[in-house]
């Protein structure tokens, strides 16, 4: 397959399962994330997306997003001020999934989320 | 009580035989007569009664309290009187009003008496002044509704009419509530006309009056009379699915009149009160007649917002997008259609290259409005199109049209102004047919007029054609333009022309695109404007533009392919930061839809992005040459052209039968 611009690693952590992306995403690449995310969704955990080290996003991206967060608790980590962070702003994607700044404050945001609530009857 | 001192307490006492007298006047039912104490009426006759609308029973069973038969808005009038009554011992007559045992109001005339100031007692003689209320009242409804005739006579659209509708009962009926509402011509239904004066939860409930609601409108509507009901009891008597509703909303009376147009009910208009009412005979043809007023008027301004939405149609159709091919020279072009819609349809431009060195710039405005005058335009420009394209020259083109116009109707008087812009000379060649002059702004910000070679307009055979070539040196800008955007009601002409030449030089060191926007929206201030309004600016560049041009198979891969290029490109002019990538996102987002949308079902052929970076700012151009399935598919393609949207200053969507394209501009700066 021609230039996998695409890095992406899961790590499943006692809470939450962690994506971390690095690279280029965009109509050829975004299957692999859409995988990863049906992986991710198994595991009945909330799921962290780290985009701060991707270099470009499209829209492909945030249909993806949009629809695992319909399945499972999603949130976005990107680092403040970053211009992908105003992208996601502006595509009005922080109003639907919570945006964190590092990885640990989301996974600990979810996290309480799950144990204060009744977003999985099992977990 | 009022804080007045019992001032006059040694003053004016009732002469000895005083009571007598007053029972004996009371007795005679002549005029109302009660005596009142602080705590409230003590006494009261039949006359008073009779008027309020209470018993003897009522007064037997608890004293009536007169601060409470009085309407709030009347309490600092009593506060006077009272004061008065206390320093005098009387109180000459003055108007208010009372409550009636029913809710309603009566106007009355009071005077008093002081009867005794140890306590305080007093008598009240109390005069139904209905009669006066009524004939004054005539004469403010004469008044309002010549204000009316007035106001609906410059009504343009159907929300004007609903608005001065409200604006009127309001102000001399004391209504809340009006509601427009208007028969839907395909099915048995009643849209809301002032939908935003409709309470949401009424229009949550019924989003549109059918069959199925039966309210007073509905009412109304089938059986073709007014339909009133004067108090709560009575609506919730009749209505008592509204009752809820009714009382949430505060509504103490309701009409519902019918619209009647050539026998047929067309639309329906609420009123409600807030309190009970009572309507005089005065009151209720009062309303008939502005329902009246209103039904002739909705019908002229629906009629004519139909015309006016279909000549607006037909001059969208006829305006086509700008063609020049030469980089050197950067081009934007606006119409902007009147609101009201009265002056819809004249005015074109048009932008085509005519040969490698000239583009014409061309702007024209066809005298009179409407769907004919649009018809007329179309003609004008195509005709002018086909001589340039032809080769002719700006005057000879205008000789020639001039011919044409004389044989179309409606074509004669047209104004016209063609310039052809040379890059490779830095010249204007310029022939003016009776149109305005067009602004010229030089690399420095001078803004001047150029206003010779002013010829007549079209349509006469025997006019002779002069063309003016003057020097257009690099960083120049040229704005063309029609009457509306410098004529103002009731302004001189030389008033707006001075203005749009202050704003131009101000505005000369931006972007093409943004240029146009600011001056349209400095000059075209008013939301409410009745002209249309066209306008091009070009430039020559001062420096010859930074070009990036690839075409590529309208495929994923190549998308990304083309993606990488581009952002190479914009990182050699010297994009950066959130520029280069949004430029980045943007153009991706328009290639990506070019090979997910546009050859559909069809072999796939090719996309092309070009891209022109100048004075800061970029221009992109992403075209396909196919067509979307389905093909009147809604141009707002995939989902991410919300998002680019935002991303750039100025998005354009052009679609045609040939394919579509996608313009994206923005500056290099960083924006919020």
């Amino acid at each position: 397959m021609p230039g996998r611009l695409l890095a992406l690693s899961i790590e499943a952590r006692d809470e939450v399962t962690v994506l971390v992306l690095a690279g280029e995403i965009d109509a050829l690449s975004v299957d692999e994330l859409d995988g990863a995310l049906g992986k991710a969704a198994h595991r009945k955990k909330p799921v962290v997306i780290d985009v701060s080290n991707l270099g470009y996003i499209d829209s492909s991206v945030f249909r993806a997003i949009y629809q695992a967060s319909e399945h499972l608790p999603v949130s976005i980590v990107v680092a403040p001020g970053s211009v992908l962070a105003r992208t996601i702003r502006l595509a009005g994607t922080s109003a639907k999934i919570p945006v964190f700044p590092d990885i640990d404050s989301a996974g600990a945001q979810a996290a309480s989320r799950t144990s204060a609530a009744h977003t999985f009857p099992g977990g | 009580m009022g804080g007045g001192e019992l001032a006059g307490a040694g003053g004016l006492r009732p002469p000895a035989g005083a009571e007598a007298a007053l029972r004996h006047l009371a007795e005679s039912d002549l005029i109302a007569v009660v005596t009142v104490t602080v705590g409230g009426i003590t006494e009261a006759n039949g006359a008073f009664l009779r008027m309020l609308g209470y018993s003897d029973e009522d007064l037997a069973a608890r004293p009536l309290g007169w601060q409470a038969m009085t309407p709030p808005e009347w309490a600092p009038a009593d506060q006077a009187a009272l004061a008065e009554l206390q320093a005098t011992g009387i109180c000459a007559p003055f108007r208010k009003e009372y409550w009636r045992k029913d809710g309603s109001r009566v106007p009355i005339e009071i005077s008093a008496v002081m009867l005794d100031w140890e306590p305080l007692r007093w008598a009240y003689f109390i005069r139904d002044a209905s009669a006066e209320k009524q004939a004054e009242e005539a004469a403010r409804q004469a008044a309002e509704l010549a204000a009316l005739a007035a106001e609906l006579s410059q009504a343009v659209t159907v929300a004007d009419v609903a608005q001065a509708l409200a604006d009127r009962l309001r102000q001399a009926m004391g209504a809340k509530l009006v509601v427009l509402v208007e028969a839907d011509p395909e099915r048995p239904a009643l849209r809301y006309v002032n939908l935003h004066d409709v309470p949401q939860e009424l229009a949550r409930q019924w989003p549109e009056l059918d069959a199925t609601a039966d309210s007073p409108a509905v009412r109304a509507w089938r059986s073709g009379k007014p339909v009133f009901l004067p108090d709560p009891h009575t609506m919730d008597a009749e209505l008592p699915h509204l009752a809820a509703a009714r009382t949430a909303a505060g509504t103490g009376a309701c009409l519902a009149t019918p619209l009647i147009t050539g026998g047929k009910v067309t639309g329906v208009l609420t009123v409600t009160w807030p309190e009970p009412q009572q309507l005089s005979p005065a009151q209720q043809q009062f309303l008939a007649t502005m329902a009246g007023y209103a039904a002739q008027t909705l019908t002229r301004a629906r009629q004519f917002e139909t015309e006016h939405a279909v000549a607006h149609k037909l001059q969208q159709a006829i305006i086509s997008p700008i063609e020049n091919a030469d980089a050197r020279v950067e081009v934007n072009a606006m119409y902007r259609p009147a609101t009201t819609g009265l002056e819809v349809g004249g005015d074109w431009y048009d932008v085509l290259t005519v040969s490698d060195e000239c583009v014409a710039l061309i702007v024209g405005d066809v005298v009179g409005h409407g769907i004919g005058a649009a018809s007329v335009m179309g003609q004008l420009r195509s005709a002018l199109r086909g001589l340039l394209l032809a080769g002719m020259q700006p005057a000879a083109a205008l000789e020639a049209l001039d011919k044409f116009a004389s044989i179309v109707p409606g074509a004669q008087f047209a104004s016209c102004l063609v310039a052809f812009l040379n890059a490779e000379q830095q010249r204007l060649t310029v022939s003016v047919a009776g149109h305005m002059p067009p602004l010229i702004v030089d690399a420095h910000g001078q803004a001047s007029f150029f206003e010779d070679a002013q010829d007549p307009p079209l349509g006469f055979t025997d006019t002779a054609r002069r063309t003016t070539t003057l020097e257009f040196p690099r960083g120049s800008t040229i704005i063309l333009f029609t009457d509306g955007l410098v004529e103002r009601r009731g302004e001189s002409l030389d008033g707006g022309m001075e203005q749009l030449a202050t704003a131009a030089a101000e505005q000369s060191g931006r972007g093409i695109g943004r240029l146009s926007d600011r001056l349209i929206r400095e000059l075209v201030r008013d939301s409410f404007h009745d002209d249309d309004v066209a306008i091009i600016c070009a430039r020559l560049l001062a420096h010859d533009p930074a070009t990036f041009t690839r075409t590529a198979a309208a495929e994923p891969t190549q998308v990304r392919a083309l993606r990488h290029e581009f952002a190479d490109w914009l990182r050699a002019i010297g994009a950066h930061g959130q520029a280069h990538a949004e430029l980045c996102i943007a153009a991706g987002e328009a290639l990506a839809n070019c090979a997910e949308h546009a050859y559909w079902g069809t072999d796939r052929r090719s996309m092309t992005i070009e891209a022109t970076a100048s004075n800061n700012h970029v221009r992109a151009t992403v075209r396909d040459s196919g067509r979307w399935q389905p093909p009147s598919g809604d141009p707002a393609r995939g989902h991410g052209l919300p998002v680019i949207r935002k991303l750039m200053d100025r998005v354009q969507v052009i679609t045609e039968l040939t394919g579509t394209t996608v313009v994206l501009e923005r500056s290099l700066g960083e924006r919020e």
